[in-house]
């Protein structure tokens, strides 16, 4: 079974990389990247023993059950991402669950997260091993070495047995939807999250400090097990560690026991298909209201309503409106934490309103076929496009604002408020009005030029489709560069009225807001004009036949 | 002739037409004439010729990949031909989109709709697409969903919906701004035997009130039980084309399908361990 699962494995892995030449790339860049990465922890972990043991035991158990997390995490997210291994695809096999636990598991390893974690795992021994002499040394690397490894093998039974426990709970579209969502964000702020972690690890060398108790107590959990063995090995305490090491295989052989009992329940009641009916559950939607229910008539105000509707509904959007606001959180958080001058923050509103006025510009491709039915009922194509910018913009100037006087006041801090500040707070937001405004212009464009394939809205935000990745390039690309070159003289503006003459500050203000109109109102028309030209080749260029 | 639909072919309305704006004869409610297709050097459709009078209900038949797709989505603005033209009511589609597809309802198989809207904003939004103001947008969809047995999901999101349903809210949108001609691909399809008698009925209502059907299926019984014209596609062209007798010449319309389309019915040889048991 097991020799099976994997020669499976690498057949599947064979035929996707026959299929399509991308992925070759893209295995080769991630394999690179990931053994940089690996090398990276590697030579860190080569370094350890010359910190103090605290120092080194601390780094290695957080950074294991952080791997143990990872492994946790991910799948969960990433739902679909690979369902090479989906236990469900076995269930018309006639095969019993444990072999099948035991092959999926090996199986799970083959690929490069599984390789580089168990060499990493194995790497520990680097940290350890040098601390001491002759036998003591050996033994201490051994024990690191299979810590590690029982430590990996850990993380990925947790991994499966978290997947296969959840695909139940997940198999309805809300449910699997808002977990993406939360994952995306989640490791968006992974970063901001660790550079604060950082800043924790001098406190590791004293024995009585919190943060060495937590440590102490993740050491005795079953994420810390396997990685808190060879600490206790190198400081001499042979009994601990053996006890520690007995313990964290028993945890792993019951994730296992665990695993295959609820697999043998997956394989006799496989989950719903997944984009199927999703049972009678699913509640009545809520019903636009407020300012949304109440937009102007006319065929541009409709497009913007349903536009508004995704906003609120289609995930995709979320995590587009919600990472637009991920650039600003980690900015501030660097600030807060001091890694950052507190200067940057005068940037937070045009940075957001960059991102947010690109943000349209493979928009039709978010339609996807339902195009169509802009095409069937013959709408023109400035109404199309006004009615995309209009939705953007009601909910992104107020953002964008909003974000705006929240950097300036940040970034000013104790500094008196006077008629300078008002001054330079009007040219900051012409700055970003006119990033808003000149990005929504180029987008109009650049998305009826030719639409790149995205994922559907049902579909996981993290898998991209295959062949996507250059003509993604190219477009973010070339709307970055429009939308830098049309809000060019605004931005010059404003930063001068900001930097050398507040008080001209409210007249920058007022020329990128007539700037940035008439350059919306142009790209609305000529977008507007390549949709009426054009409109059946970009309905065949978002249909994926799937 | 098989009961069901009764009177019903073209000639029995054309001095109905109350409107009497246009004198002379009305033009046909769909006219192809030398359509063509090619993808990537695949052809799809090699030169589609076919006329449907205004009042008709027009089934087109083929087998799958016959190309009824590809040629109703450019009878319909959705895919532009590589050569010939597509009428409706006089309208050329491709020189005068707007003014054709005001006239049309579209109904196409296999292409998501805007289905984060619940069904009752879907249909009130495909209204207000073709310019309906936002009150009337709301009365036919409710109408509509009502008619169509959708009530009771109107609030829910149309990614909720089962195959039929989502259908059935399709036609709910292909209907909404009263077209003269519908346009149907395999509207059927998933469609469970309550839901396809009240879809049949609300057909029947349309024509009666002078509107024109074009559907596509492989079903052939039925066809026969809701057409009065046919049209039978392989291969990208139109074999036969005619009322459902002239077609059928005698026989049914699923043996005069397979000789057109030279199919075969045999299996051939091996197999043999399939009736070991």
């Amino acid at each position: 079974m097991v020799g099976e699962l994997v020669a499976l494995r690498l057949a599947l892995w064979r035929a996707a990389l026959r299929r399509d030449t991308w992925r070759v790339v893209v295995l080769v860049v991630g394999g690179l990247y990931g053994l940089g990465l690996a090398a990276g922890v590697l030579v860190g972990l080569a370094a350890l023993p010359g910190a103090p043991p605290g120092v080194a035991r601390g780094v290695v158990v957080v950074a294991g059950a952080v791997l143990v997390l990872g492994w946790v995490v991910v799948p969960l997210v990433a739902f679909g991402a690979d369902p090479s291994l989906d236990p469900a695809r076995f269930a018309t096999l006639p095969v019993r669950p444990r072999p099948l636990a035991t092959g999926l598991l090996v199986a799970a390893l083959v690929g490069v997260p599984g390789a580089l974690s168990l060499l990493v795992g194995a790497g520990t021994a680097l940290a350890w091993a040098p601390r001491q002499d002759g036998v003591a040394a050996v033994v201490t690397g051994l024990l690191a070495v299979v810590g590690g490894v029982v430590g990996v093998l850990t993380a990925v039974a947790a991994g499966r047995l978290a997947t296969t426990a959840a695909a139940g709970l997940l198999s309805g579209r809300r449910a699997r939807e808002v977990s993406a969502v939360v994952g995306v964000l989640a490791l968006a702020m992974l970063g901001p999250a660790l550079a604060s972690g950082g800043v924790a690890v001098p406190a590791l060398a004293e024995p009585s400090s919190a943060v060495t108790t937590v440590v102490d107590v993740l050491a005795w959990t079953p994420p810390g097990l396997a990685w808190a063995v060879p600490a206790d090995a190198a400081a001499g305490a042979w009994g601990t560690a053996v006890v520690r090491l007995l313990l964290a295989a028993a945890v792993l052989v019951l994730l296992v026991l665990a695993w295959a009992a609820v697999l043998g329940r997956r394989l006799t009641a496989p989950r719903p298909r997944p984009g199927g009916r999703g049972s009678g559950r699913a509640a009545p939607a809520r019903p636009s209201a407020g300012l949304v229910a109440r937009l102007p008539e006319g065929v541009r105000w409709a497009v913007a309503h349903r536009c508004l509707t995704s906003w609120r509904r289609d995930p995709r959007y979320v995590v587009n409106a919600a990472g637009s606001l991920a650039v600003p959180a980690v900015l501030v958080a660097s600030t807060a934490l001091g890694t950052l001058p507190d200067g940057v923050l005068w940037a937070l509103g045009p940075l957001v309103a960059l991102v947010l006025g690109t943000v349209l510009h493979d928009d039709v491709a978010y339609d996807g076929p339902a195009f169509w039915t802009h095409l069937a009922a013959g709408v023109r194509g400035v109404e199309d496009r006004a009615g995309r910018a209009g939705a953007l913009l009601v909910l992104a100037l107020p953002l964008v604002l909003l974000v705006t006087v929240l950097g300036v006041v940040l970034a000013t801090r104790g500094a008196p408020p006077g008629a300078d500040a008002a001054g330079r707070l009007a040219a900051v937001a012409g700055v970003a009005v006119a990033l808003l405004l000149a990005g929504t212009a180029a987008s109009s464009v650049v998305s009826a030029v030719r639409p790149y394939p995205v994922q559907a809205a049902g579909e996981n935000p993290f898998s991209q489709p295959s062949g996507a990745a250059v003509p993604a390039f190219v477009a973010q690309t070339l709307c970055l560069l429009a939308t830098a070159l049309l809000a060019l003289p605004a931005v010059v503006a404003g930063v001068l009225a900001a930097v050398l003459a507040p008080a001209l500050g409210p007249l920058a203000l007022l020329a990128a807001v007539v700037l940035g109109a008439l350059e919306l109102r142009e790209g609305v028309r000529r977008g507007g004009a390549l949709v009426d030209r054009r409109g059946p080749e970009l309905l065949a260029a978002v249909r994926r036949d799937s | 002739m098989t009961g069901g639909r009764a009177g019903g072919p073209a000639a029995g309305r054309d001095g109905e037409d109350g409107t009497g704006a246009a004198p002379g004869p009305r033009p046909p409610a769909l006219e192809l004439a030398g359509l063509v297709k090619v993808f990537d050097g695949r052809p799809a459709v090699t030169g589609v010729d076919l006329v449907v009078p205004a009042g008709s209900v027009t089934g087109l038949v083929g087998p799958n990949g016959a190309g009824k797709t590809t040629t109703l989505s450019m009878a319909t603005g959705l895919l532009r031909p590589d050569s010939g033209t597509a009428r409706v009511l006089g309208h050329d589609v491709w020189a005068d989109p707007v003014g054709a597809k005001r006239l049309v309802g579209l109904l196409p198989d296999g292409l998501r709709l805007f289905d984060r809207l619940s069904g009752a904003e879907l249909v009130r939004h495909t209204a207000r697409l073709h310019g309906l103001p936002r009150d009337v947008a709301g009365r036919r969809a409710q109408e509509l969903l009502v008619a169509l047995g959708l009530a009771d999901d109107a609030g829910r999101l149309v990614v909720d919906y089962s195959a039929g349903m989502t259908k059935k809210v399709a036609l709910a949108c292909a209907l909404v701004h009263a077209p003269r001609l519908l346009v149907l691909d395999e509207p059927f399809e998933a469609v469970d035997p309550v839901s396809a008698a009240t879809i049949r009925e609300l057909l029947a209502r349309f024509v009666r009130g002078g509107g024109t059907v074009v559907l596509s299926s492989h079903v052939m019984e039925l066809v026969e039980r809701l057409c009065d014209r046919v049209a039978v596609v392989a291969d990208g062209r139109v074999l036969a084309a005619g009322t459902l007798d002239e077609v059928r010449r005698g026989a049914t319309l699923e043996e005069r399908f397979v000789e057109l389309a030279g199919g075969t019915t045999s299996l051939g040889e091996g197999l043999a361990w399939l009736e070991s048991s």
